[in-house]
């Protein structure tokens, strides 16, 4: 068992994080403010070879593991993760999706691209009446001649409103339950197609739309992998995507944590640093202890699902100690710069509005322990 | 092209309170981190800025432990060919004349157009070791270089001078030229190059492998002694100007003309 990170993990992670504090702090606060996406970045990313980080290089990625993969995803969520999200979001869902479940020459066409940021893909699942129950969806898609014809909507999808395409799970047949479901890829200037931001409590810099589908028509060869195989490569895109939002969650309770010690040195009252007060010490203390242990849990995650392993308690486990320590160590940071903390001068604000929606995305800490308890108990709780 | 760029691992010193160590010969840095000097960083960055115009190769040379191979292949990364780390505790890295001459010995010998150094070290603030490096490798050197232009068998620089000057200078190749900070903008490490600078080659050498003998290089032979650091008492003289904005801009002026500040 070794804990220590190899040299060019090191490396990886000092390069994210000095591009997070170069491209990403001196904006960060701008964007949000006018709810701007910044572009740019997701280029940048592509260029580096972060975008398409765990994807293999012969489609343009850059062929790491998860491992390293969250290394990097956890040193730029440390200064904004609605940016992380937004620029590289995509390449974790859709990527992931697109390389378990296409075919060679899909993968050929769309991965390329996405890798070096001049596309980018999302992934409809969410629906309505279709949330945790992603199997329930109503979103349908019929053959008609050489093509399909996808009738139905998608709410809450990441980068949704940005897309050059989507990857849309339809119900080809509501008789067959899950065995209908498939994958079809919907480029977003197709007619039919509609894109409608949401207005979150976080996310700011970043995008997440609901998404009509009237009519759209397009090619046969649009459908990923094969019917009845939607359901189960979107999943695997959404256990990549739990993984990068633990990793993420990591990087905000640092920053949550660094912010607090710094403004716990330099903020006197009573004629001395406030970090000096027993109170503000547990704080502090408590969420550096309860971030040691929790990391080590998503790359512990991390490191079975690079190898392949069986690892959804311990991935469901990582998802719902990351995201609630995030939201804490914000709240806990807020607390202890006072009013500051309220404002937008210091990180905890950001991070507080960000960490909320990860409790959420990625599914609920509820679903999540049902994941545990079924793996557990094997029983399961929804069937 | 053949290029050679000095670099140094220095402290973070904005993250943690600054400390002399027990004996009062250093600093204590057990809470800092660790990284490429910040000069440096454009130097590596204006070498390869140099190869990928002109052709040619880039290497690498640090002194230190082991630590400082992260930095080290972080500047392969970049795009660098290969590195040289010298580590031998017999060096008394004080001196810069004698830190000067062990990277002059792993110059030397070797085919090299161009030597680039950062114009200062931010730990010691000496900015002596490029311009001694020139001198004991008999070499022309042009100091706080902020633009470079090669052409054949020379190199045209404009080197930063107070009160926002410059001077244009023209060098024969080999020189040796330390770097301001601006000249350029250091890209960060791609990831593919990341995964490239594990596979190039990073050499260890010491005093014996350079040829250099202790003597040379070690504290008993250096004309520099380090007597004590300390920590500069902390004095308040704030004087507050009362008045209008004209008035306390004159007064103001007045006093930075009268204390020889303008």
């Amino acid at each position: 068992m070794d804990f220590t990170l190899s040299e060019e993990q090191k490396m990886l992670q000092e390069s994210a994080r000095e591009f997070a504090l170069k491209e990403m702090l001196p904006t960060i606060r701008e964007y949000e403010e006018e709810r701007r996406v910044n572009h740019a970045l997701t280029k940048k990313l592509g260029e580096l070879g972060m975008l398409g980080i765990h994807l293999p290089e012969r489609y343009g990625g850059s062929g790491y593991d998860y491992m390293s993969a969250v290394l990097v995803w956890e040193q730029l969520s440390y200064v904004s993760w609605t940016q992380t999200l937004t620029a590289l979001g995509h390449g974790v869902l859709a990527g992931t999706v697109l390389n378990l479940g296409a075919n060679e020459s899909q993968k050929q066409k769309y991965l390329p691209p996405l890798c070096s940021g001049e596309s980018i893909i999302a992934v409809g699942a969410v629906e309505p009446a279709a949330g945790s129950d992603a199997a329930a969806i109503e979103t349908s898609a019929r053959v008609d001649g050489d093509q399909w014809v996808i009738n139905g909507s998608k709410n809450f999808i990441t980068s949704g409103g940005l897309a050059d395409t989507c990857l849309v799970l339809c119900q080809t047949d509501k008789n067959l339950g899950w065995r209908g479901i498939a994958l079809i890829a919907v480029d977003t200037d197709t007619p039919g197609f509609s894109s409608h931001p949401i207005s979150m409590v976080g996310d700011l810099a970043g995008d997440l739309s609901n998404l009509g589908f009237l009519d759209c028509r397009v090619p046969r060869e649009n459908l990923i992998g094969e019917v009845g195989r939607g359901l189960h490569i979107s999943l695997h895109g959404i256990d990549t995507a739990r993984l990068f939002i633990s990793a993420g969650a990591l990087g905000i309770t640092q920053s949550c944590l660094d912010a607090s010690i710094e403004f716990a040195r330099e903020r006197s009252q009573f004629g001395k640093p406030i970090g000096s007060y027993q109170m503000i010490q547990d704080s502090i203390a408590s969420l550096a202890a309860e971030l040691m242990a929790i990391r080590w849990q998503v790359y512990y995650a991390a490191y079975l699902k690079s190898r392949d392993l069986p690892h959804a308690k311990e991935l469901s486990a990582a998802k719902i100690l990351a995201s609630d320590l995030a939201v804490k160590a914000s709240e806990e940071a807020i607390r202890i710069h006072g009013a500051h903390g309220c404002t937008d001068d210091y990180p905890p604000a950001r991070h507080y509005r960000d960490s909320i929606l990860m409790t959420i995305l990625g599914g609920t800490r509820e679903m999540h322990k049902l994941t545990i308890g079924r793996e557990l108990l094997g029983l399961n709780a929804r069937s | 092209m053949n290029i050679f760029v000095c670099i140094k691992r220095v402290p973070d010193t904005s993250e943690a309170e600054v400390k002399v160590d027990a004996n009062g010969k250093d600093v204590d840095s057990s809470k800092f981190s660790f990284d490429i000097n910040d000069a440096d960083n454009y130097a590596v960055e204006e070498a390869i800025l140099i190869k990928e115009k002109v052709g040619g190769n880039v290497k690498v040379v640090s002194m230190g432990p082991k630590d400082g191979d992260v930095m080290i292949r972080m500047a392969l990364a970049k795009g660098g060919d290969s590195a040289i780390r010298i580590e031998d505790p017999r060096i008394n890295t004080v001196d810069p004349l004698q830190v000067a001459k062990v990277l002059a010995a792993a110059v030397k010998g070797q085919d090299f157009d161009l030597v680039l150094t950062g114009c200062m070290a931010e730990d010691d603030g000496n900015m002596a070791v490029g311009v001694a490096l020139a001198e004991t490798l008999g070499v022309p050197h042009a100091a706080m270089v902020k633009k470079v232009e090669v052409d054949e068998g020379k190199v045209k620089v404009y080197r930063e001078l107070e009160g926002g000057l410059s001077e244009v200078v023209e060098l024969a190749l080999p020189a040796v030229l330390t770097i301001q900070t601006g000249i350029n903008e250091p890209r960060y490490a791609p990831i593919r190059g990341i995964r490239m600078a594990q596979k190039k080659e990073l050499k260890v050498l010491n005093l014996d492998d350079l040829g250099l003998a202790e003597d040379d290089v070690s504290e008993g032979s250096s004309l520099v002694e380090l007597k004590n650091l300390y920590i500069p008492e902390v004095v308040s003289h704030a004087e507050i100007i009362e008045g209008e904005p004209e008035e306390k801009a004159e007064i103001l002026a007045d006093k930075l003309v009268k204390g020889g500040l303008l």
